[in-house]
């Protein structure tokens, strides 16, 4: 498998995730944690559900166990009032007892000799190569999930939850539920992340307890690169510009690890490195400019 | 029809801060009115605008709006009754949304199915109209964000929202004061156009005695959180500002203190 085949595939799937980020991150304009823990629980209950012999059932229902767990930290941040931080902090860590729970208290459940998602779709798309059958089946996902997502920040709903991200106090002083539409929001976000997870699991052929792990520092990566190609201009955009920003992010990691510069475990040290750096660009830029501005008046006097 | 019954609100109750914002407010809005409300600082006029809108909840009294008690109706709810504009004109719209998407919001809202398109072909067209009403040009800058307008046209825009959905009360809340003098009185040109159009019951917020005298159909003076004055009618327009002034000292011992009608005089 060349780089360019293995980031196109992983890139994809991740870019369920990204998407769901970018929901959060750009759209809310609210750091969600929530992440962390509801892209193991698509990946758990993908897994179980594909174990119990129904893998495409598998992504339904993890899709609609991230969306719960997402509405759970709306209703934190809105309803009690807990800090966004700490709300997503807190289902997260929830999460992680359900996650366990899901997986039959195992940290690990193997879908090997189990028929994936990936089986079938081999068998029907027969002489297809495998690797190309697993780059479609990304592809088909995460265009479907951009097609719809597209949609919906275009219907009424839709365009309540940007505004609430946008302005919250002209929403909170107008006739639309800026509360419901956090929830809500926040509900679609973590079902996105937790498909993410789903897909990977089949994929990979396992579910671990750990999948999640920094895993939001992967989606704000794929989401910033994606911008810094693409810019940075409305939702539509946004949203495929998250697919493009995972993918060149897989590219660039797996680029790195197959020059050898690094070994594999410093995979979350040159996410976090990424997205650190690219949100201080603009302070950086900011301060360059002043410094040049008193340069000038220097010079003047 | 509005009707305020026997409102009163304390902040910071059994504290040093304990500050009477509104002291019995009884008042009725027909539904021809447009009344413009004067008084000094922290005579609690933005303060009963809060209770109507539901900012927060009065201690006692009540809010009835064209016959159904709000007082203690979530503020979403209200919202779709009454159209309000704040002074900072930042507040009444979204930055990075369209001027297409943003009126979207305020025309569909509450009667539209949730995941029905919200822009849709045949509303786009009746937007356009009513923004070309405004003499702004704002009609041919649809896909403009309104984060790019200026404050003058951010209002007007937020003017359009409030009223689109044809609400039962329309609350200015000093909502020219942050504009420059020209851009000011053209939103009010529109304000009165649309409240005349649409036969808005209106309360006003203003320091300019002036206009307050001029404008609409009745004028309240508030202090300390009560209604001294109340006039609509021939008393009305028989009076000075300088018959405002003398009936403010008459009745509270000191003269009208309002750093924005002392700067604006």
């Amino acid at each position: 498998m060349t780089v360019l085949t293995g980031s196109l595939q992983l890139g994809m799937m991740y870019g369920l995730l990204a998407m769901g980020v970018f929901i959060s991150f750009r759209i809310l304009n609210t750091p969600d944690l929530t992440a962390e823990g509801s892209f193991t629980l698509g990946v758990a209950t993908s897994a179980m559900v594909t174990l119990a012999g129904a893998p495409f059932l598998g992504l339904l229902v993890a899709f609609l166990c991230g969306m719960a767990a997402g509405a759970i930290t709306g209703l934190l941040q809105t309803k009690v009032g807990v800090h966004p931080i700490l709300a997503g902090i807190l289902t997260m860590s929830g999460l992680y007892t359900v996650n366990l729970a899901v997986m039959g208290a195992s940290a690990n459940v193997t879908l090997i000799g189990k028929e994936t998602l990936y089986q079938r779709m081999f068998a029907a798309l027969a002489p297809l190569p495998k690797d190309t059958v697993k780059l479609l089946v990304g592809l088909a996902l995460a265009a479907l999930l951009l097609g719809l997502l597209i949609w919906f920040f275009k219907t009424h709903v839709g365009l309540c939850i940007r505004a609430t991200g946008n302005n919250e106090a002209m929403v909170r002083s107008s006739s639309i539920n800026a509360s419901a539409m956090k929830i809500i929001g926040l509900a679609v976000s973590n079902g996105c992340i937790a498909l993410s997870g789903a897909i990977v699991a089949q994929y990979q052929g396992y579910a671990d307890i750990s999948s999640g792990i920094g895993i939001l520092v992967v989606g704000l990566a794929s989401v910033i690169i994606g911008e810094a190609v693409l810019g940075r201009r409305g939702v539509t955009l946004g949203l495929f510009s998250a697919i493009v920003g995972s993918v060149l992010y897989r590219f660039i990691i797996s680029l790195a690890l197959s020059t050898n510069v690094f070994p594999a475990y410093f995979l979350k040290l040159i996410s976090a490195v990424i997205v650190g750096v690219a949100l201080s660009i603009p302070t950086i830029k900011a301060a360059l400019a002043k410094q040049r501005q008193r340069r000038e008046g220097r010079r003047d006097a | 029809m509005l009707e305020l019954k026997r409102l009163q609100k304390t902040f910071g109750k059994g504290t040093v801060h304990e500050q009477v914002a509104l002291a019995g407010i009884d008042l009725t809005l027909e539904n021809d009115d447009f009344v413009t409300i004067l008084g000094s600082n922290g005579a609690g006029k933005s303060t009963l605008f809060g209770a109507i809108i539901g900012t927060f909840w009065p201690d006692c009294g009540h809010v009835v709006l064209a016959g159904e008690d709000i007082t203690y109706q979530p503020i979403h709810r209200r919202a779709q009754k009454i159209g309000m504009l704040f002074q900072d004109p930042l507040k009444g719209t979204a930055p990075d949304m369209t001027i297409a998407e943003n009126l979207a919001l305020a025309y569909t809202r509450g009667h539209r199915f949730p995941l029905a398109r919200a822009l849709q072909k045949r509303d786009l067209q009746t937007l356009r109209d009513k923004l070309a009403a405004f003499g702004m040009g704002l009609e041919d800058r649809m896909k403009v964000k309104v984060g790019m307008l200026s404050g003058g046209q951010r209002q007007a825009m937020t003017l359009l929202m409030a009223t689109i959905a044809k609400p039962k009360l329309l609350l200015l809340d000093e909502h020219t004061a942050a504009l420059d003098p020209a851009t000011a009185e053209k939103v009010l040109a529109i304000t009165l156009q649309t409240v005349r159009e649409q036969r808005l019951p209106t309360m006003m917020i203003t320091h300019n005695m002036k206009s307050a005298l001029a404008l609409g159909n009745r004028t309240i003076m508030m202090a300390h959180g009560k209604v001294i004055l109340d006039v609509a009618g021939e008393t009305r327009s028989a009076m000075q500002v300088s018959d405002l002034l003398r009936h403010y000292s008459g009745t509270q011992g000191t003269s009208l203190d309002n750093d924005r009608m002392l700067l604006g005089s």
